[in-house]
């Protein structure tokens, strides 16, 4: 992490090497996260540009390098977020996006792609809280931080989106493991 | 387990194993690149968001004149001779480099680049009856923004966008994906094409293109009333083995100039570039590490799973070997009882940068069955993380003692 730091440091200072360790550093992470809100992953790549180019300007208002990570993971979100309403507001027609399917017929896959098909129906903000909390791991705190909402408004949005899912489960779009 | 701990690792595994291979090196270029230059990068932002945009509307002002010019230019036809000659095309400010009209403006669509002539019209939604008269832009405003699109869902899935030059070309592009694996790579680099098609190369890569004169659109039940000619071209997509593009030109003209509307969509197509481009998964003149990959990929499936074996297999191109297998590496399938034959590996590149991994299992005729084969013909693809293939089965009916589960 110090690593980390030294590198934010630098980039801050307008060092483009160091930004661009920056990017290759942190762009797994924040991919995943765009992946998982966008569904695309030309969409994704796209939004995860526009993330990278709104820290890189922003950087200077980043006073403590410390705090990177909340701080650029919310770039990141917003950067979905934003390329989502962009992307829907294109469409005049419903908008689909598929993650495809794995061809794997074990009960196992089956469920996963179940729970991503209902994953997939939810609103992008919710994507994004079920992926900041269980693909990421993060913290509550972390996740509320994220998407700049109050601790508890992000735990109940991601009570609502569990019962939605537990929903569909039981309409029988999701199988019994 | 209880429910929401079960819901909860549901989640878990959905969202990790759906996440594709997260963007390379180029994609830190890309980044790089992008990024604005200066210390005072946002004043300069700023800066540069007004200098676009008002260059933006400078191009815009400058195109509409220019699509004018193409629109008056006079061709054969009812609508050109409506109005050749009636109003002379105006003149581009002289401070606007205009796109000239045969200029092609980069386009991107999807993971397709393509050349798009200026004069070309951009239809965000539906059919001509759809949207005519309204939403519609001068090719030129568009720059390399994304056209628009509309998707619908169903089996295949289809994403549209529609382009027309005229009332005598339209183009369509199609982003096509379903789960039984009809589209895109695996379709192409594992069934014969089309009655009708040629396989052809798009940027170094297989395709396929069919050409018909009349009303009918190949391979659906569309009609095109007053088409002359229509034009398929079948492109995979580099992200993905089961998704596709399809491009659809419907040429109205009259014959000569029909075919000079073909050359002209037929140079759009050949122009394409794939973004991201495909490159191999794995090492292009390493076909034996490819196959060790392969079955890596196959092997970590199979250890989660206990009636999936995928052990016997060889691990150099070729290799054969005689085993009694108890399990296959069919999934999902298990084996009653013990079987003994001959596993054997092979692979080879495809058309589409991938490597096709054939694993083939070869039994004597015995008491109580003949002797067959059955295969697994898979093609490697790391996007898929763990489970790291996309394959199909052949043959496993035939497969003494095995069982569907």
């Amino acid at each position: 992490m110090t690593d980390g730091i030294a590198l934010v440091a630098a980039a801050r200072a307008r060092d483009r090497d160091a930004f661009a360790r920056l990017v290759t550093l942190e762009t797994p992470e924040a991919w995943r996260l765009t992946y998982a809100i966008l569904r695309s992953t030309v969409d994704a790549e796209d939004a995860l540009q526009d993330a990278f180019v709104t820290a890189w300007t922003r950087l200077p208002d980043l006073r403590d390098p410390a705090r990177w990570a909340g701080w650029f993971r919310r770039i990141v979100v917003s950067a979905a977020i934003d390329h989502y309403r962009r992307r829907r507001r294109r469409a005049l027609a419903s908008y689909i996006r598929r993650v495809e399917p794995v061809p794997d017929a074990s009960v196992e896959v089956e469920l996963r792609d179940a729970v991503d098909e209902q994953l997939a129906s939810l609103e992008p903000v919710d994507r994004a809280l079920l992926t900041l909390r269980y693909g990421l791991d993060l913290e509550m705190g972390a996740v509320a931080a994220a998407l700049g909402m109050p601790v508890g408004t992000a735990k109940s949005r991601v009570h609502r989106a569990l019962q939605r899912l537990r929903q569909g489960r039981s309409l029988g779009a999701l199988p019994e493991a | 387990m209880n429910d929401d701990a079960e819901l909860e690792d549901g989640i878990r595994t959905a969202l990790r194993r759906a996440w594709a291979q997260p963007p390379g090196p180029a994609f830190t270029e890309r980044v790089i690149d992008a990024l604005p230059q200066g210390r005072d990068t946002r004043r300069r932002g700023r800066l540069a968001t007004l200098g676009l945009a008002a260059l933006s509307v400078v191009i815009v002002v400058g195109a509409i004149p220019a699509w004018l010019a193409w629109v008056a230019a006079p061709v054969p036809g009812p609508s050109a001779a409506a109005s050749a000659g009636e109003s002379p095309a105006p003149t581009a400010p002289q401070t606007v480099t205009a796109p000239a009209a045969s200029d092609p403006v980069t386009e991107r669509l999807w993971e397709l680049v393509m050349p798009r002539p200026t004069g070309w019209l951009v239809a965000i939604n539906g059919t001509r009856d759809d949207y005519s008269g309204q939403d519609l832009f001068a090719v030129g405003s568009m720059g390399t923004v994304p056209v628009e699109e509309t998707c619908q869902a169903g089996d295949p899935w289809v994403c549209t966008t529609a382009w027309e030059q005229s009332a005598e070309i339209q183009v369509r592009v199609e982003h096509v994906g379903s789960g039984p694996r009809r589209w895109g790579q695996w379709g192409m680099a594992s069934r014969q094409p089309p009655a009708g098609a040629e396989r052809i190369t798009i940027d170094g890569i297989g395709a396929q293109i069919r050409v018909v004169d009349g009303e009918r659109v190949p391979d659906t039940e569309e009609i095109v009333v007053g088409a002359a000619r229509i034009i398929v071209w079948d492109l995979p997509s580099p992200g993905s083995l089961w998704t596709a593009y399809r491009i659809t030109a419907v040429i109205r003209g009259h014959a000569a100039r029909a075919d000079a509307l073909e050359r002209q969509v037929r140079d759009v197509v050949d122009g394409i570039r794939y973004a991201p481009s495909f490159a191999w998964d794995l090492p292009a003149d390493d076909p034996a590490g490819a196959l060790q990959a392969g079955l890596r990929a196959l092997r970590e499936q199979a250890a989660r799973s206990a009636t999936m074996d995928a052990s016997c297999f060889p691990n150099h191109p070729g290799g054969r070997r005689e085993a009694v297998i108890e399990q296959t590496a069919f999934l999902p399938y298990e084996l009653t009882r013990p079987l003994e034959v001959t596993c054997s590996s092979a692979i080879e590149p495809t058309e589409f940068r991938r490597w096709k991994m054939t694993l083939r299992y070869d039994w004597q005729a015995a008491d109580e069955h003949g002797a067959g084969h059955a295969e697994l013909v898979v093609l490697l693809d790391k996007m898929y993380g763990v489970v790291g293939y996309g394959g199909d089965f052949f043959g496993v009916d035939e497969m003494p003692y095995l069982r569907r589960i």
